[in-house]
């Protein structure tokens, strides 16, 4: 695909913070526009903006899987880990910090085929050598595979490791937010 | 463009509209009935009755009569369902070569959808002649549990017919789309079908033209049908006691008690009494013996209390399975002729704790919301929305068996979904997709409807190629699944179509027969006889349906011996 995944606010052409009215307002535009029904000139086309939609707004419409879609693209992947210079007395460190390495860019490959493997991965490469990019990965895929309190320990020991990014510092902050939104949604069925 | 009339096709009766300048136009057929029989009977003479007709000499002729064909839609002969109901059945039904069913009748084999096609014909006729103009598309409903084959055999049974189903939708979904209940308000609705011989309650989650049944429960077997035979008994014990004549044996007295049972109970939803009068029904030595007897509302409900208390368990299934209190239920729409008997709504108040939904004819309903889908397919209406579901999950088998879920059961559709997989021997030239639809967590465990192969794929080591396998659903239901190598863009994809069913072939050939049975013999029938005996005006009120009009005189003897019904003040 050339085009460039659109997420699913861009795709009902909404703002992220819009109200329920305005994502049931936008969605039966959406629909009005582009369901094949109204469409029969253009059969592929209104089949692929509809489903689009209808994938959207399943999301969007219902509070819960909203906001765990908002934890989860505010939550992307990290594809490198940054280069380090090491001293001529830690060589050892430095293999280490190589084989680690690799083994983060496996994960990252291995991501969109297959998320057990890919975590696997980056448990390997966290226990070769602690880096703050590859915890905040495991904490990614936990949250994928719906094992929140697994992934707010990772983000934090991520946190821990590097305490002046503050990326890691809110997403602790918004995961410990979404569970606690959870714990409620689920108290009060 | 050509009409699109909207048809609820029925186990025990079916129904079809029409939208003309945005109102309602509920077709009649040919005697002037608003639903017609789904009944076909082969007669001894070589005709061939469809409707009313044929259900007028169901017990006189149940050999060649076929009833409840919807039953055995898109199933195979080795069925439970099938091997349940093969017991109670008076007529014979046999194994096909490929383990398909079929229905035999003076030693011709025929299809359910074969003997669909001819209902639908009937109903195209006398559309055809209602509206003065051909007719060649409908939009036809289905019950939500419904599942590919079955929906597959209901579109070849319009094939058949030479009927264009330009849509299926589900049953429950056309009656909340007849209560108007489509658009902005989001709601949850019960939709409780009490038919002839099936009952079906489903609970719908509605809002922005998204119709979602978030569960179905039911009782195949339980329907107005059970009533009227409640009805039956407490006749022939009363003829018992007074006559000391069993009537059982008797089959000519068995139709005329049946078709005097249904219309007494129909009689007894508006009326506090009514008055059972048949003449001649038994012969004896000391001469022709009368059967009279009045039965009031409150005797028919104390003969048919436990029959209508028996629908609540499925309510509460229903409930249970959806997750939902009755409270939480904004509104319940009854739909189903036997769901205008005030027991019924007193059974149905009592479960959902609120009065029904009144607006709307049960007879109707199903029928109403078909024809207005048929009129937004036209181009008609623009502000209705409708967006369907699908019943059952879908995916693929993946390593060591486990069905992987690609469309979740309930998602809206038009869909489209894909997941990236990828090989799991190093150098693996082929992946093979094989398809299930289903909810459990083996794939084997639920039903393959396709296979196919994406070949080509260039050696790597195992877990490296990425393919990507997609899952289209379009606004009929039918599925596409798609496989690509992310390499080099090879694709392959298949359209599913049912593994069991008919081939485009036979279908065909049936088209070719039917139809010209259909021509040749529906005229030769006794159709036309039995038309004399039963007038009712088009268009009459709801209450008198499947009640044919006040005796005239020129109706000849034959209507005064028939049932005679005294209506009595309340």
């Amino acid at each position: 695909m050339a085009e460039k995944k659109l997420n699913y606010y861009e795709i009902l052409e909404i703002y992220p913070a819009a109200t329920q009215e305005e994502i049931d307002s936008a969605f039966r535009l959406m629909l009005y526009k582009y369901h094949p029904d109204h469409n029969p000139d253009k059969p592929d086309w209104a089949h692929e903006r509809t489903s689009q939609a209808v994938e959207a707004y399943k999301i969007l419409s219902d509070p819960m899987r909203r906001k765990i879609y908002n934890f989860i693209i505010a939550a992307s992947l990290k594809t490198a880990v940054p280069e380090r210079s090491f001293g001529i007395f830690n060589m050892g460190d430095k293999k280490k910090y190589e084989g680690s390495a690799i083994l983060f860019k496996e994960g990252v490959s291995l991501f969109d085929t297959n998320k057990a493997e890919a975590l696997t991965r980056f448990q390997q490469a966290y226990g070769a050598f602690k880096m703050a990019e590859t915890v905040y990965n495991m904490g990614v895929i936990y949250t994928l595979i719906n094992k929140l309190s697994e992934a707010l320990h990772a983000f934090r020991e991520a946190a821990k490791l590097e305490p002046k990014n503050t990326q890691y510092a809110r997403i602790v902050d918004k995961c410990q937010e979404l569970m606690r939104e959870l714990d409620k949604a689920r108290g009060s069925r | 463009m050509a009409k699109i009339i909207g048809i609820d096709l029925g186990t025990t009766n079916s129904c079809m509209g029409i939208m003309e300048d945005r109102r309602l136009l509920v077709i009649p057929n040919d005697e002037g009935f608003r639903t017609t029989p789904s009944v076909v009977a082969f007669t001894k003479e070589g005709g061939l009755l469809v409707g009313n007709a044929a259900k007028r000499q169901q017990v006189m002729n149940p050999e060649n009569t076929i009833f409840s064909v919807k039953r055995f839609m898109g199933r195979k002969f080795n069925d439970k369902v099938v091997a349940n109901d093969i017991k109670l059945l008076p007529y014979k039904l046999s194994p096909a070569p490929n383990g398909d069913l079929r229905i035999e009748v003076f030693g011709r084999a025929y299809s359910p959808p074969e003997i669909s096609a001819l209902i639908l014909m009937k109903l195209r006729k006398d559309a055809e002649a209602y509206l003065n103009e051909p007719v060649d598309k409908a939009v036809v409903t289905v019950p939500a549990y419904f599942n590919d084959s079955q929906r597959q055999a209901t579109k070849d049974a319009g094939k058949i017919a030479g009927l264009d189903i330009v849509r299926i939708i589900n049953e429950p979904t056309a009656a909340a789309l007849a209560a108007g209940f489509d658009s902005k308000t989001k709601m949850k609705v019960a939709i409780y079908d009490l038919g002839g011989g099936t009952f079906d309650v489903s609970i719908l989650k509605l809002g922005q033209g998204i119709f979602e049944v978030m569960s179905t429960s039911g009782d195949t077997h339980l329907g107005g049908d059970d009533f009227d035979q409640a009805v039956i008994d407490w006749l022939v014990a009363e003829f018992y006691k007074t006559d000391g004549i069993d009537l059982r044996g008797d089959r000519v007295a068995l139709q005329r008690l049946k078709d005097a049972a249904e219309k007494a109970k129909i009689n007894l939803s508006t009326l506090e009494s009514v008055e059972i009068t048949l003449q001649f029904i038994a012969v004896t030595k000391e001469g022709p013996k009368h059967l009279q007897a009045v039965l009031t509302r409150s005797k028919l409900e104390e003969l048919t209390r436990a029959i209508a208390e028996s629908t609540a368990i499925p309510c509460e299934k229903a409930l249970v399975d959806a997750g939902l209190r009755p409270s939480e239920v904004d509104e319940v729409v009854l739909v189903g002729g036997q769901t205008k008997m005030p027991l019924v709504r007193e059974v149905v108040k009592k479960m959902f704790r609120k009065e029904p939904y009144l607006g709307l004819n049960p007879d109707e309903a199903v029928a109403a919301g078909a024809a207005h889908q048929g009129s937004v397919l036209k181009g008609d209406i623009r502000d209705i929305l409708l967006l369907d579901v699908t019943p059952f999950s879908l995916g693929i088998r993946t390593e060591g068996g486990i069905f992987s879920k690609i469309i979740e059961k309930n998602s809206s559709i038009p869909t489209r979904k894909s997941e990236i997989y990828t090989t799991t021997k190093d150098d693996q030239s082929f992946v093979r997709i094989e398809v299930f639809q289903g909810e459990k967590p083996m794939a084997t465990d639920n039903k393959a409807i396709g296979t196919f192969e994406l070949v080509g794929i260039p050696p790597a080591k195992k877990g490296a190629p990425k393919i990507e396998v997609m899952f289209d659903i379009d606004a009929n239901g039918i599925i596409k699944v798609s496989a690509k190598d992310q390499a080099t863009g090879k694709e392959q994809a298949i359209k599913i179509t049912p593994d069991s069913g008919l081939t485009t072939g036979e279908v065909d050939t049936m088209k070719n027969d039917i139809g010209k049975d259909f021509a040749d013999k529906i005229s030769k029938g006794a159709a036309g006889a039995a038309k004399q005996e039963y007038k009712a005006a088009p268009g009459a009120g709801a209450s008198d349906e499947g009640l044919p009009g006040e005796a005239s005189s020129e109706q000849g003897k034959k209507r005064s011996i028939f049932d005679i019904f005294k209506k009595k003040e309340g």
